[in-house]
């Protein structure tokens, strides 16, 4: 055998670089996690030895996560820049991982042609390829593979006890350490632990002539024997796991992770939750579901045992939320802190000898015989072809699945925002992406600006972030309240983060920008948004850090290059040795077991044989039901949610199908009829649940009540249509509403409208604005300031009135005081007011006291999606004094004042209006900002409605606004006096603009309303979401 | 800010020590200032101290200007010992502190003033605000320095010339440096328009600088109203239109000034509409009603200038409709509904039905008309059995039908 090398394995490295060596570069990028290892390296690159990194949640340390892999990527991409450091540390993952299993493998086996079978096995595995080409968890990959290395040295440090295995064998221990730090813990555990058990099996099958004669007490007499041995390894490498990422545990114990747990799809029911399913169940096992017994049985021999007891517990682990056995074997806080997809994963990779192994007795030994035996020759081809091409399609399925379902945007061009990050000093602000993805810590990579967001979530330091399940505030879209209600805090109060400029990709987020007062700035080639905010605050020259000891730094920067080093220098070392002494080695114990693969036991072929029918028809009805569930006309509720669903997708040419056909109305028609409607609803809203009521049915007709909830960036919107369904030909189908057909009254019509342009500066200069190009703040003036109580919660709410002539960006922010003049609380005033005024235009203004949401834990009761909801801050003494702030700016954007109130209905208890818009753009939200008067014509409320469909040119949109009763809001201070404008007294602005007291206080065109006696008024604020 | 502290920290140790040490001034060493210890000289001169030493003394000369301090090294020829000031320090106006130092005893110190020249070449300037309100309230503030070559401003009570161009009008005052500067206010004008001012000192001119003028808050104003026909359509707009809005001084008041229309209309609802000027006329556009009424419209600025109150009244367009029942009453149709003109009205109006059964609505739909007609189909499926009042509404005109039997 020596000398000859095993063609198996070379094929396998060969097969394995050219496959995956072309691939990764369409996929690695699109993965989840390689672009936040291609940030840390960045990190490593530009500051080696400096854990504090900026960038992210205002500051976190890199000593959160082993440093290995990214200071490699770090080092490489000095040669040829940080995606060659990527994709180099990606190929020699793949090179570790395939030798990794090819030795595994041969230490179980013994049998060089079955681990050649197991790598080339190992190449194609599913959950090989999914880790690399979905996840791109390279450190873990990595630290695996090393691990998988290490088996064969402990081996034979305990079978033989040279020292020189020791050594080895610590060394790739310590690289797994410095790669990744969960794999050498549970490593220990699941791979070692059951390994030593081998070894003693080993040790006591030389002292017996067979393995049926180990009694447990000659594996006692093995253990006593091995104990020394163990113990010395189980020791050194524990202080391994301590020593070589000291500062990891340092700063994990003084930085504990106490936010709240981010829910992640291993951990749902997969029965439930088939997605999930498929991505962390049926991917990761692939084809070797199918034989899943054979598996068992074989790490149920005596030999095996441990391997068995350990591949039942990663099987049970690997099943999440399915069973509750997880759970139980975790307890909570592990089971919520864990990503249990790892577990799968080692299962599958411990597997794979096996598999190999049964591969092996199928292509060339005695399951080959047994097959042609009973059924022929034709069918143990055919059958090898089948499971050959299940094994390709799971592959070529599992690394296109990026493609079938991006789990990521479109590939940003990141050029053009880092080139706006330079220029003109916009990298003295934070910044904040916005439907990037993962994209956005290959944008963090690229810049030296900072972003108060960040893509590694267990550094998060911000109370915003750390208190909810909120990944990033990038996708907040798709975590619910506690997302977009972190993002609408970061929104209304940005200078506390000193955050001026946010890149929009997903236009989802518009109206929520909009409405908290941030404007478009424009519109950048690669198709992103940049968003901007007024008045914030540049960052302060020195940012704040959390030091650590230099020796800390010093360990981080050395250590596990070093680990590195000495790994290589050992394995190559000793080979070396090897090859000058030119000495035979004996060859390694674990080579001269033999398993003789002559005899295919008959029951085991049996039950694989029933169990792998089993799957498949459990496979194929499940396909079936997924497929009906969806497609199927003959119930009406049915054709409801399909209906709704459709909508929600905009697969308006599906949704058409369900309409009646007997009302003739053309896909084209149809789609007209859709496409107009521009609004809240139409363009901003995603689907949460629809649920049906029939109100009447009988054999061609049937009434049904649908209520629908929407989740927008304001507010959820509950809706409920009553909808009408006629069968005919033995199908459903929707009757259409009504559409609006008013015809406008002007073909084409023309507008004046002024229109405001502001230089910034008017020379071009890399310094700073010229004196003479600074612009004076608007001057405003505030009518009144109140404080109310409503219930527990405060509010202060009043009128400011820009009364410059220029157009004004206006933020409003209220301080509580308490008798004692302590600050309780202070906070902007979020969407109830008007942030843009024209000059002389009025706006009412509310300001809610907000606290950062779901701090207190205990009263999270609902992960249930509200963006709306809000938590009232909670005030530890009585307000009795309040102080307003109002700052303002010029900006002449994001004005449109074209909408009129054409007709109000006032009963009891609702307010009937009809809006119109006379000008040139259509009108995509319209927020009604109604003001509530008591007798005595004094503010004292201020609410707000989101109108949910569109508005288009020279059209009416009708609403409907059920009043509020304002007889429980409690007035406690009305006063002007400590209001600031620009930080200037109020009253020295009205004395300034009004010398002889002549402004007129008065509020005309209040509405009478029934309730109460007192009056409102109305304002429009109007979001325009595609300006022409 | 870490160089500052530096420096700070530097001064403020050797001041302590200046203090502890200058009893034992001197001793030992022989030194002798062969310049004056009180000199001035004027910037821009080289300044070098000179000291007579006997001896092997290694002296260093610690100093401070507004700059900040640094230590100088000698130059040492015979046993004369001198200290050349670097040009940016000699450049420079203002006190140099000087401290001659030996072995960390202060031996000798003084202070050299530097006098600002004469010769103006250059004017910095600065001009706030760059916009203004017409009247008598507001003014500017125009700030300039003259410099000479090395960027100091020159001597005091340095005459500096201001020019302020409004329209054909041109005004000169001279003002002279004091503090460094000089200064003049702007008044604002009661006329609105632009003001370009520059400053002269001995033939150095500034660039130009502006401060604009602008109308300052509006009077009242009248408003008028214009409509295609006089009908209440429902469709058609009517244009609501200001006269121009004026300041007390008759300036136009600025471009994009909000002014809020109200609409009282015969329910007592306030309807409004919004403008903003242009050239002083705001125009806001709103469709007429669906039914007869006069509208009261008033329009403000809030809290600065109203308007008096017109009237616009709208006729009926919609004086009767036919309603018809068919298919066991269960089909009502309404149209063909014709307008003031007899045509049939434009696609779109709202016709209200409801179904009442002793005085209680028990159902209530509404569509809109197409081709002047609308139909409503009662299905069975939503009203029981029986006999039913239905009433009709369109255009603010109701018709009931009684004893429909559905």
């Amino acid at each position: 055998m020596k000398g000859v090398s095993n063609k198996y394995l070379v094929s396998a490295i060969l097969i394995g670089l050219v496959f995956h060596g072309t691939t990764i570069f369409y996929t690695l990028e699109a993965t989840y996690d390689a672009l936040i290892h291609l940030f840390f390296a960045e990190h490593y690159a530009s500051s080696w030895f400096e854990p504090w990194s900026y960038k992210w949640y205002t500051g976190f340390t890199v000593m959160s996560y082993p440093p290995l892999v990214h200071q490699s990527i770090g080092a490489l991409s000095l040669i040829g820049g940080l995606k060659f450091g990527l994709f180099t540390v990606a190929l020699i993952s793949v090179v570790l991982f395939i030798t990794g299993v090819y030795r595994f493998s041969l230490l179980l086996s013994g049998n060089k042609k079955v681990a050649g079978y197991a790598s080339l096995i190992a190449v194609f595995s599913s959950s090989f390829i999914e880790t690399l080409h979905i996840f791109g968890q390279l450190p873990s990959i990595i630290g695996i593979s090393v691990l998988l290395h290490s088996l064969p040295e402990i081996y034979q440090w305990i079978k033989t006890g040279r020292r020189r295995y020791l050594v080895t064998s610590l060394s790739l221990i310590a690289v797994t350490v410095c790669s990744h730090h969960v794999t050498p813990i549970f490593g220990m555990v699941f791979f070692i632990f059951p390994q030593i058990g081998m070894v003693l099996m080993d040790q006591s099958r030389e002292k017996t002539n067979s393995t049926k004669e180990i009694t447990f007490k000659i594996f006692l007499q093995s253990f006593l024997f091995s104990f020394k041995r163990i113990v010395v390894f189980g020791f050194s490498s524990l202080a391994l796991i301590i020593l070589c990422i000291l500062p990891y545990w340092i700063n994990s114990k003084n930085n504990p992770i106490t936010q709240v747990p981010i829910p992640h799809g291993s951990r749902d029911s997969f029965i439930e939750v088939t997605s999930s399913g498929l991505v962390f169940f049926l991917i990761p096992w692939g084809i070797m579901l199918l034989v899943l017994p054979y598996i068992f049985y074989r790490f149920y021999s005596k030999r095996f045992l441990f391997f068995g007891l350990s591949i039942t517990l990663l099987t049970i682990l690997g099943t999440g939320g399915t069973t509750f056995l997880p759970r139980a074997i975790l307890g909570d806080t592990a089971f919520d802190i864990l990503t249990l997809d790892r577990f799968t994963l080692w299962a599958s990779i411990m597997s794979l000898p096996i598999f190999g192994e049964l591969v092996y007795r199928f292509v060339e030994t005695d399951l080959k015989k047994l097959i042609q035996r009973k059924y022929g020759a034709i069918f143990h081809r055919l059958l090898g072809g089948f499971l050959l091409s299940t094994f390709l399609f799971v592959s070529v399925f599992t690394i296109s699945l990026g493609l079938f379902r991006p789990s990521q945007p479109q590939t940003i061009k990141m050029l053009p925002i880092v080139n706006f990050l330079n220029q003109d000093q916009h990298d003295q602000w934070r910044y904040l992406t916005l439907g990037f993805g993962d994209q956005m810590a290959w944008l963090s990579a690229q810049t030296k600006a900072l972003t108060v967001d960040g893509n590694y979530h267990s550094a998060r330091r911000i109370p915003e972030l750390t208190s909810r399940a909120v990944e990033r505030l990038e996708n907040s879209k798709f975590k619910g309240i506690e997302g977009l209600g972190s993002l609408q805090q970061f929104l209304t109060v940005p200078e506390k983060y000193n955050l001026k400029y946010i890149f929009s990709n997903d236009k989802f987020y518009d109206p929520v920008l909009y409405f908290c007062g941030w404007q478009r700035l424009k519109q950048l080639e690669n198709g992103i948004m940049i968003w901007e905010k007024l008045n914030v605050p540049p960052l302060s020259a020195i940012l704040p850090k959390e030091d650590v000891p230099t020796y800390q730094k010093i360990m981080w920067g050395i250590i596990p290059f070093t680990t590195l080093l000495l790994a290589l220098l050992f394995t190559i070392q000793f080979s070396l040795i090897r090859i000058l002494r030119k000495k035979e080695t004996p060859p390694t114990s674990y080579l001269l077991i033999n398993y003789g693969y002559d005899k295919f036991p008959l029951t085991v072929a049996r039950i694989v044989q029933i169990w792998g029918v089993i799957i498949s028809l459990v496979f194929i009805i499940g396909c079936y039901n997924l497929y009906s569930v969806t497609n199927t006309q003959d119930i009406p509720e049915v054709v409801v949610k399909d209906y709704y669903n459709a909508l929600d997708f905009k697969e308006f040419e599906k949704a058409h199908t369900l309409i009646n056909p007997n009302k003739d109305i053309s896909i084209a028609q149809y789609m007209l009829e859709v496409a107009v409607n521009d609004g809240l609803l139409s363009s901003y809203a995603k689907l949460d649940s629809i649920s049906t009521e029939i109100i009447s049915i009988n054999e061609k007709h049937a009434s049904i009540k649908a209520y629908t909830s929407w989740v927008t960036p304001l507010e959820k919107i509950d809706k409920v249509y009553y909808l009408e369904l006629i069968k005919t030909k033995g199908k459903w189908y929707i009757d259409p509403a009504k559409s609006n057909n008013k015809i406008a009254p002007d073909q084409l019509y023309s507008q004046n409208l002024t229109k405001y342009y502001n230089h910034g500066r008017r020379k071009i200069t890399t310094e700073q604005t010229y004196h003479e190009d600074i612009l004076k703040s608007p001057d405003l003036l505030v009518l009144s300031a109140t404080l109310v109580k409503q219930g527990n919660q405060y509010s202060v709410v009043g009128e400011v009135q820009n009364i410059d002539n220029f157009p004004a960006d206006v933020i409003v922010t209220a301080t509580l005081y308490s008798e004692n003049n302590k600050q309780l609380a202070k906070f902007n005033s979020k969407h109830s007011m008007k942030h843009k005024l024209m000059p002389k235009e009025v706006t009412s203004f509310k300001v809610d006291f907000e606290s950062v949401a779901w701090m207190d834990l205990k009263s999270k009761n609902t992960y249930k999606f509200n963006p709306d909801e809000f938590t009232p801050i909670n005030l530890t003494e009585l307000p009795v004094s309040f102080n307003l702030h109002c700052s303002s700016n010029v900006s002449g954007l994001e004005f449109y004042s074209n909408v009129e109130l054409s007709n109000l209905e006032v009963t009891d208890k609702i307010l009937k209006g009809s809006l119109f818009n006379s000008g040139t753009q259509e009108v995509t939200v319209s927020q009604v900002l109604i003001s509530y008067y008591n007798q005595n014509k004094e503010l004292i409320w201020v609410d707000h409605q989101f109108i949910k469909e569109g508005i288009r040119q020279q059209k009416n949109q009708l609403f409907e606004y059920p009043l509020k009763d304002i007889s429980t809001i409690e007035k406690l201070l009305s006063s002007t006096e400590n209001c600031l404008v620009n930080g200037i007294k109020n009253s020295v602005v009205l004395g300034k603009y009004f010398p002889n007291k002549s402004y007129n206080k008065e509020t005309v065109g209040l509405q009478l309303i029934p309730m109460n006696g007192g009056f409102v008024k109305f304002e429009f604020n109007n979001f325009i979401g595609n300006p022409n | 800010m870490k160089n500052f502290a530096l420096t700070y920290l530097v001064l403020a140790v050797a001041i302590l020590f200046s203090f502890g040490e200058s009893i034992e001034a001197g001793k030992g060493i022989d030194v002798k200032l062969e310049s004056n210890k009180l000199s001035s000289y004027q910037v821009g001169q080289e300044v070098v101290l000179t000291f007579s030493s006997e001896g092997d003394a290694d002296l260093a000369l610690f100093y401070s200007n507004s700059y900040g301090s640094s230590l100088l090294s000698s130059t040492k020829n015979g046993n004369t010992v001198s200290f050349k000031f670097p040009k940016f320090v000699s450049d420079k106006i203002g006190t140099i502190v000087w401290k001659l130092i030996n072995q960390d005893k202060i031996i000798e110190q003084g202070q050299i003033q530097m006098k600002p020249s004469k010769q103006v070449v250059g004017i910095e300037t600065y001009l706030g605000p760059i916009f203004m309100q017409a009247g008598q309230s507001e003014y500017g503030h125009l700030v300039s320095i003259p410099t000479d070559s090395m960027d100091n401003p020159v001597e005091t009570n340095t005459e500096v010339l201001v020019n302020q161009q409004f329209y054909s009008s041109n005004v000169s005052s001279s003002v002279f440096t004091s503090h460094l500067m000089s200064f003049e206010i702007i008044p604002t004008k009661t006329q609105s328009g632009r003001i370009s001012i520059n400053a002269i000192s001995e033939q150095i001119s500034s660039k130009e600088l502006t401060t604009e003028v602008n109308a300052t808050n509006p009077e009242d104003y009248e408003i008028k109203a214009k409509t295609n026909h006089p009908y209440a359509d429902g469709n058609q707009l009517a244009t609501l239109s200001t006269s121009v809005i004026k300041d007390k001084y008759g300036n136009v008041v600025v471009d994009g000034t909000f002014v809020k229309f109200l609409i009282v209309n015969k329910n007592n609802s306030q309807l409004f509409a919004n403008g903003t000027t242009i050239n002083g006329v705001a125009t806001a556009k709103i469709n007429h009603p669906n039914e007869a009424d006069t509208w009261k419209v008033s329009s403000y600025i809030h809290g600065m200038a109203k308007s008096s109150e017109i009237q616009v009244q709208f006729l009926a367009a919609i004086k009767e409709y036919e309603v018809s029942f068919s298919d066991s009453n269960k089909n009502i149709k309404i149209g063909p509904i014709k307008s003031y003109m007899n045509q049939l009205i434009p696609d779109g109006l709202n016709v209200q039905l409801r179904v009442i059964k002793g005085g209680e609505i028990i159902y209530k739909t509404a569509q809109p008309t197409s081709d002047g007609i609308v139909n409503f189909v009662l299905k069975s499926s939503l009203i029981n059995k029986g006999s039913y009042e239905i009433e009709v509404e369109l255009a603010g005109i109701t018709k009931s039908y009684k004893n429909i039997d559905l």
